[in-house]
């Protein structure tokens, strides 16, 4: 967060180079998190670009955000939560591509049991309840920390631990249940 | 079991590096003996490892920062306020308030004048009888004074400070003349002599009924 504090004290002294500088420290997880949540590598793509507006928008005006990532990582999740509705896609759990960059085995069979489970574990997550969903998808694809994810979700860090302990334990069980299932078969 | 529900809310932070200090030393004290919250963050991890992030490639992130600052260069309404902007919008507010507060105290100061007071004598009802005034006497309306608010009264207090700090030239009021209308008996204004130093015009109004 030093990092950020610094980049935007430069920008606002006048450099624009800062403001590059925070774009490639942010692009990734920006889009991380916007892919996870819209499921396509193109809107992703845009909605990246939205955030990077606001972002240049907010710091060049007289009153950035105090508190950088949590405020930009929230206007994020806004972007997306707002183009889901308005186009009204529905989610692809898994595109099987090696550009995709979900699936780590090298090993064909492996592959597809790992894409099931990919699958069944996205499916899970999916079904999460709202709140829940975003504190785990902030923790784990933004890597915001529990007093970042409290500020941008406007709640309390006890319960944004609350949340990850029970998202993690709803997947947990789907991962469970379908390697049952496998055996079984 | 007791204990199990006790770690259970700490688990996920765990799995994060987010727990704190004590709540790590308490967790990995009851993992020592307990097998099933062992096998459980065994199977969380497992189940959060699949979700890898998906990374932009090199193009994407190419294309991103290019229509980034397109998109930014291109907007001609959207203004690249800095700072020091900011700085000389607030301080040509300040200036432009302290301006306008410099000159209202001044026009109050220079253009406020002191007030004449004319004092009318209400007319009471007919009970004092007089002979008939002369024809050169001069008829004024004599209207019944209004009841002193707050704001008159503050006026004529005023007014008599302002007296008593310097004298004020003699002003010759010359009373208005106008028809009287038809009332049931015939009103007689005398008209007194102003003093020297005082601008007060003192009207004493006298009535007669008709005889």
């Amino acid at each position: 967060m030093q990092i950020d504090d610094r980049l935007v004290a430069r920008f606002r002294a006048g450099e624009t180079q800062a403001f590059d500088e925070l774009m490639v420290i942010h692009t990734d997880r920006l889009f991380a998190l916007a892919f996870e949540i819209l499921r396509h590598r193109e809107d992703a793509e845009e909605v990246t670009q939205e955030v990077f507006i606001k972002l240049y928008n907010q710091i060049s005006g007289s009153r950035p955000p105090t508190c950088l990532r949590p405020w930009l990582y929230r206007v994020c999740l806004n972007i997306c939560i707002d183009r889901k509705r308005s186009k009204k896609r529905q989610p692809v759990f898994l595109e099987f591509t090696e550009a995709n960059g979900s699936l780590r085995t090298e090993d064909a069979s492996e592959k597809v049991i790992a894409s099931v489970f990919h699958d069944t574990v996205e499916a899970a997550l999916n079904d999460l309840p709202a709140q829940q969903k975003m504190a785990f998808a902030l923790c784990h694809f933004a890597g915001l920390s529990v007093d970042e994810i409290g500020e941008s979700l406007n709640c309390a860090p006890a319960t944004v631990r609350v949340h990850l302990s029970r998202a993690t334990l709803r997947l947990r069980e789907s991962l469970s249940k379908e390697k049952m299932e496998n055996e079984c078969l | 079991m007791n204990a199990c529900k006790q770690v259970a809310d700490i688990i996920g932070p765990y799995l994060y590096e987010e727990a704190t200090e004590q709540e790590t030393a308490m967790l990995e004290e009851h993992l020592k003996s307990c097998e099933c919250c062992r096998l459980d963050i065994a199977r969380r991890r497992e189940a959060i490892a699949s979700l890898v992030p998906a990374a932009p490639t090199a193009e994407e992130r190419v294309r991103i920062m290019r229509m980034v600052r397109t998109r930014i260069a291109s907007d001609p309404v959207r203004r690249r306020a800095s700072r020091a902007f900011h700085a000389l919008r607030w301080a040509s507010a300040v200036a432009l308030a302290s301006f306008l507060f410099v000159c209202g105290i001044w026009i109050g100061q220079h253009h406020a004048s002191p007030r004449q007071v004319v004092k009318i004598v209400k007319v009471t009802a007919p009970s004092v009888r007089e002979p008939a005034p002369q024809a050169s006497v001069p008829r004024v309306r004599v209207e019944a004074p209004k009841t002193e608010t707050k704001r008159m009264h503050h006026k004529r207090i005023t007014h008599q400070q302002v007296q008593k700090q310097q004298p004020l030239p003699r002003l010759h009021v010359r009373p208005r003349v106008e028809q009287v209308h038809e009332a049931s008996y015939p009103i007689r204004v005398v008209v007194a002599p102003v003093p020297s130093g005082m601008n007060d015009v003192r009207l004493a109004a006298v009535e007669e009924r008709r005889e």
